[in-house]
């Protein structure tokens, strides 16, 4: 059973009433106990009344009979019996009036031996006559009023020789009640019969009838406490009737005033309370209470108003990046939610376009984080420019932004996409000290209106988009396509994960494939450069399918340390023909990692027999350059050489060129290609004479034609590498002798 | 005189020698004697024997008095503890071996030559027991009662020597007068119906119920019969007196002093002699015995 609360009021009286029923209930206890002490007292009484009654009795007789004998011991009576001659004159006279009668004494009268009474008298009470058997003590009640006849002989003193009798008649009560009660009320003697003859002392007794004195102490006690009772009732009474509206106004109006109170605070939480200038209560604890509640009210206040605060703050810091001040990936994911609500089953073209800065983790790297942070703040600023108002710039996280545009066609999104690109590639970032240049590459996902692309989705193929943006021969700005998505399988297959990492972990199906690099002016193969390839199920996992996943994963250590397991064993079993050479790609976390020296002390005993070149690129240059520089150094001093990869690809690599260690400068594929442009030689004939004298032996990549070859030669290249002197190979032939196809002269 | 000059000297040896006496006489039984009156009344005296060496005293007590009366009482042990024999007679005033006082307002069926006589029957009881002449002691009205009995013996050879203790007549003092009126309605009571019973004024009762002829007997013994009587004795009796007796007439003592009787005076005693003064009555009886 749930208790329900009382108001205070209830309370109050119930509390009263109980009071008051408790005190009348301690009261009426203590009347009863007193009557019961009292009955004790009147029993007591009442027995010590009875005893007083009977001693009364016993005496009164015994002082009846000790007259009557002293009477008749009395000498003139004596005289009387012997002398009768004046007994009228002695009983009118003396009878009645000597020492030895007394006033209870009603009548006396003398007999002479026979019994006949001395003289016959008309007044007298007793009989003129009396029996012998007579003598002794009687007692009768006439008119209530109990009398005692008393008959003794009288006999001479001396001789004892009866002379006579004498009869007395006695009044019995005022000899009862002339002695000292203590119980019995003597006043209230009396007698409950009218008449009766000769009655014993206990019959009589039993005739006998008083009431006992209201005993002082016990009375006045009763009659004292009743009357305390009484008053100390009324008191209770009128002080309750009194006081209980006088404590209830004092002690329920406090109470009421402060639940009052809570109940207002509770009505305007928000709402600030003096508590000094609240009118106070009239009882201090509960004063104390209120201010107490009014203080933390307002405490309370304070907090919630400072959480709110936090909240907004926090709210700001959870939906803002604080790096750029765009929303972050938090914000991004609510308003993608949000706008699927605002859309709902309305379905409306969506791009969202993901950018990615190229190498910004070289950039970062190089001029530290300070100088990325700048770009970062830069690239958003410039985003959010080009922006249009309904859009919305959000940081997913490292260099990626991410947009969303509703409602446009591709032509639209592309376009904005390529104003990004642009208003990017034009800022000077040397305002920021950043001497090379930076790209922006931007992916566009389409939600299409038919299908329910979810933002994963979307994610994913702008990130497919983007990887495909950043790889050579793709434009900057790419959107994802069912093609791209076919060309990404591998990238995102659990299947070619699995074996990439196996290949990782334990080199299983790891293969190299060498690729000449040929002296342009002998013809020969002068090295190889290896090359990764993994071997799974009669199937070759290229690199675009397996570097994307190291690099993800940051696995280009173990990958490398594979790789040169494999060199060294392909080295140890005779792959590789003597006098020839392998070039070796090593990433830049390789490069720079400090046990690098260590891992290629296995292939020092081949540099004798064999060229050993170490490939790194830009990228690995760049990021630590002066760790780079000191590894690279020691390599050198090793035995092996040190060939700048992809030179020309991305940023200026000529500040490598005189800092860095390196032997060879491998141009790229897009510097090769500058051949198809005529307007362009000049600079590669420049570049290629500067670094040739500089003292570098230039390769050449990508020679697909024996013009391109020639060309290559003329320009001052040594080597040349491409599909025109061979693609790369599980297996190198013998001997390979190039003069043909460059039909060279001999 | 002589006396009480040497009252200061030989005060403490009797009363030292009183009280030694007083406590052993508490040893010596006391033999009650009775005698039957010519009325046929027994009458009783108490008989303190001390052996015949001494004469024998008899001492009467007072009206309506006994022999157990501190005065009498006083002297009798007293002098019987000195060697005297002594009988402590109670007069029967009417009643058969009367022992208690008897009240004024009692039937008084006696009369002073009831008393006389007994006093006689007693003395001569007493004589004829010692063979001693007898030493009578009466105190107030026995001494009155003495004085009749001696009156009425010419021969006093049973007679030694008697002390009229506070020697005192009828009809004097303040209530002479009415002795005088009650005198005179006694004898008309007499003469109208002598075996009546009236109540008269006697002495100190104010209420004396009596017969004329007794009430009359008694009356008639007042100044002047008792100093006819003094002067016609031969043997002249010691009158003791105590100087502060108030119930004795202011006459009464210059009376007998003109009588030449042997009047003797206790400085400062009254009527019965109580508190010291019993041992200067002692001392004086003592002295003339």
């Amino acid at each position: 059973m749930q208790f329900r609360p009382i108001p205070l009021s209830l309370f109050t009286t119930f509390f009263v009433a109980i009071f008051l029923l408790l005190l009348f209930s301690l009261g009426r206890l203590t009347y009863l106990e007193i009557e019961k002490l009292n009955d004790r007292f009147h029993n007591a009484n009442q027995q010590l009344g009875d005893q007083e009654i009977t001693s009364a009795l016993t005496e009164s007789l015994n002082t009846i009979s000790k007259k009557t004998h002293q009477l008749a011991r009395w000498e003139e009576v004596v005289q009387q019996l012997q002398q009768p001659t004046y007994y009228t004159y002695w009983y009118r006279h003396r009878a009645k009036q000597n020492r030895f009668t007394s006033d209870y004494i009603l009548d006396l009268a003398l007999y002479d031996v026979e019994g006949n009474v001395l003289a016959s008298i008309d007044t007298s009470l007793l009989p003129d006559h009396i029996e012998n058997d007579q003598l002794g003590q009687t007692i009768k009640i006439s008119e209530h009023q109990p009398f005692v006849t008393v008959i003794k002989p009288v006999v001479n003193r001396h001789t004892n020789q009866l002379l006579g009798y004498i009869s007395t008649l006695n009044q019995l009560m005022p000899i009862i009640e002339s002695h000292h009660f203590s119980n019995a009320d003597p006043a209230t003697l009396n007698i409950d019969i009218e008449q009766s003859e000769n009655l014993s002392s206990e019959q009589f007794k039993q005739h006998l009838h008083y009431r006992l004195i209201s005993t002082p102490y016990s009375q006045a006690i009763q009659s004292e406490l009743a009357d305390f009772l009484l008053r100390l009732a009324a008191i209770t009474a009128i002080l309750t009737l009194l006081i209980f509206p006088l404590a209830a106004w004092l002690v329920s109006r406090p109470i009421m005033a402060i639940t009052h109170h809570i109940n207002e605070l509770k009505q305007y939480p928000y709402k600030k309370f003096d508590p000094v200038k609240d009118a106070p209560l009239l009882i201090t604890e509960l004063d104390t209470i209120r201010q107490s509640l009014d203080s933390y009210h307002n405490q309370l206040n304070q907090v919630n108003t400072t959480l709110d605060e936090r909240n907004q703050q926090l709210q700001h810091l959870t939906q803002r990046d604080n790096l750029t001040g765009v929303l972050n990936r938090s914000a991004f994911d609510d308003y993608w939610n949000e706008i699927s609500q605002l859309t709902g089953s309305k379905k409306l073209q969506t791009f969202l376009m993901l950018f990615d800065i190229n190498h910004f983790k070289a950039l970062n790297d190089s001029y530290g984080h300070q100088a990325g942070d700048d770009v970062l703040i830069t690239i958003a600023q410039l985003i959010n420019s080009m922006l249009r108002g309904r859009e919305q710039l959000f940081r997913l996280g490292g260099d990626e932004f991410v947009t969303i545009l509703i409602g446009d066609n591709h032509r639209k999104a592309m376009q904005l996409a390529k104003q990004c690109h642009l208003a990017i590639s034009n800022y000077p970032f040397e305002k920021l000290g950043i001497l090379e240049p930076v790209r922006m590459s931007i992916g566009l996902a389409q939600s299409s209106t038919e299908d329910d692309s979810n933002l994963n989705t979307l994610l994913w193929q702008a990130d497919v988009a983007v990887h495909f943006a950043k790889r050579p021969g793709y434009s900057n700005i790419v959107s994802f396509s069912a093609e791209l998505a076919q060309h990404a399988q591998g990238l995102f297959s659990n299947r070619t994960q699995s074996v990439v990492f196996d290949a990782i972990d334990n080199g299983s199906g790891l293969v190299l494939f060498y690729q000449p690099i040929v002296n342009l002016e002998t013809g020969q193969a002068e090295y190889y450069e290896a090359l990764v390839r993994i071997s799974h199920e009669d199937q070759l996992i290229m690199p675009s399918h397996i570097f994307p996943l190291v690099e993800a994963r940051s696995l280009e250590l173990d990958l490398d340390r594979q790789v040169i397991r494999k060199i060294c064993a392909d080295l140890k079993a005779d792959k590789i023909p003597d006098g020839s050479g392998v070039s070796i790609n090593l990433s830049a976390p390789t490069i720079v990692d400090s046990d690098l020296t260590n891992w290629l002390e296995t292939l020092i005993p081949y540099t004798g027999q064999y060229k050993l070149l170490i490939e790194v690129t830009e990228t690995a240059l760049i990021t630590q350059l002066e760790t780079a520089r000191k590894n690279l150094n020691k390599l050198r001093s090793m035995g092996f050489r040190i060939a700048l990869d992809d030179f020309g690809s991305g940023y200026s690599s000529i500040r490598y060129l005189g800092t860095m260690p390196v032997d060879v400068v491998k141009f790229d594929i897009t510097l090769t290609r500058l051949l198809d442009e005529p307007e362009s030689n000049p600079i590669l004939d420049h570049l290629a004479q500067m670094i040739n004298e500089s003292g570098h032996l230039l390769v050449a990549e990508g020679i697909e034609t024996r013009s391109a070859a020639t060309q290559l030669r003329q320009l001052g290249f040594r080597y040349g590498q491409g599909y025109y002197f061979g693609k790369p190979k599980g297996e190198i032939s013998a001997k390979q002798d190039y003069k043909n196809p460059l039909n060279f002269s001999a | 005189m002589l006396t009480q000059m040497l009252n200061p000297i030989i005060r403490p040896r009797p009363k030292l020698l009183l009280s030694l006496l007083l406590l052993v006489s508490h040893y010596c039984a006391a033999e009650t004697i009775q005698l039957r009156m010519q009325n046929g009344l027994l009458a009783t005296a108490d008989y303190l024997d001390a052996g015949d060496k001494k004469s024998p005293i008899l001492i009467l007590h007072g009206f309506l008095q006994t022999r157990d009366f501190f005065t009498v009482r006083r002297i009798a042990d007293a002098l019987h503890d000195e060697g005297y024999s002594v009988l402590l007679p109670n007069l029967s005033l009417g009643i058969d071996q009367r022992d208690q006082s008897l009240p004024c307002e009692a039937i008084h069926t006696h009369s002073m030559e009831q008393d006389r006589d007994e006093v006689a029957l007693w003395v001569r009881w007493l004589y004829e027991k010692s063979s001693k002449p007898v030493t009578l002691i009466g105190h107030s009205m026995g001494s009155l009662t003495l004085l009749a009995y001696l009156d009425s013996q010419p021969d006093q050879e049973s007679i030694n020597q008697a002390f009229l203790i506070s020697l005192i007549a009828f009809a004097q003092g303040p209530i002479a007068k009415e002795n005088s009126t009650d005198k005179q309605r006694a004898e008309q009571d007499l003469s109208m119906d002598p075996n009546r019973i009236y109540n008269y004024r006697l002495a100190f009762c104010d209420r004396y119920p009596s017969r004329p002829d007794h009430y009359l007997s008694y009356l008639n013994w007042d100044q002047t019969r008792a100093s006819r009587a003094l002067l016609g004795l031969s043997k002249k009796p010691s009158i003791i007196l105590g100087n502060r007796d108030n119930r004795l007439s202011p006459e009464w003592k210059p009376i007998l002093m003109d009588l030449k009787a042997n009047v003797i005076e206790i400085e400062g005693a009254n009527h019965f002699f109580d508190h010291s003064h019993e041992f200067d009555l002692f001392d004086s009886i003592i002295q003339m015995l």
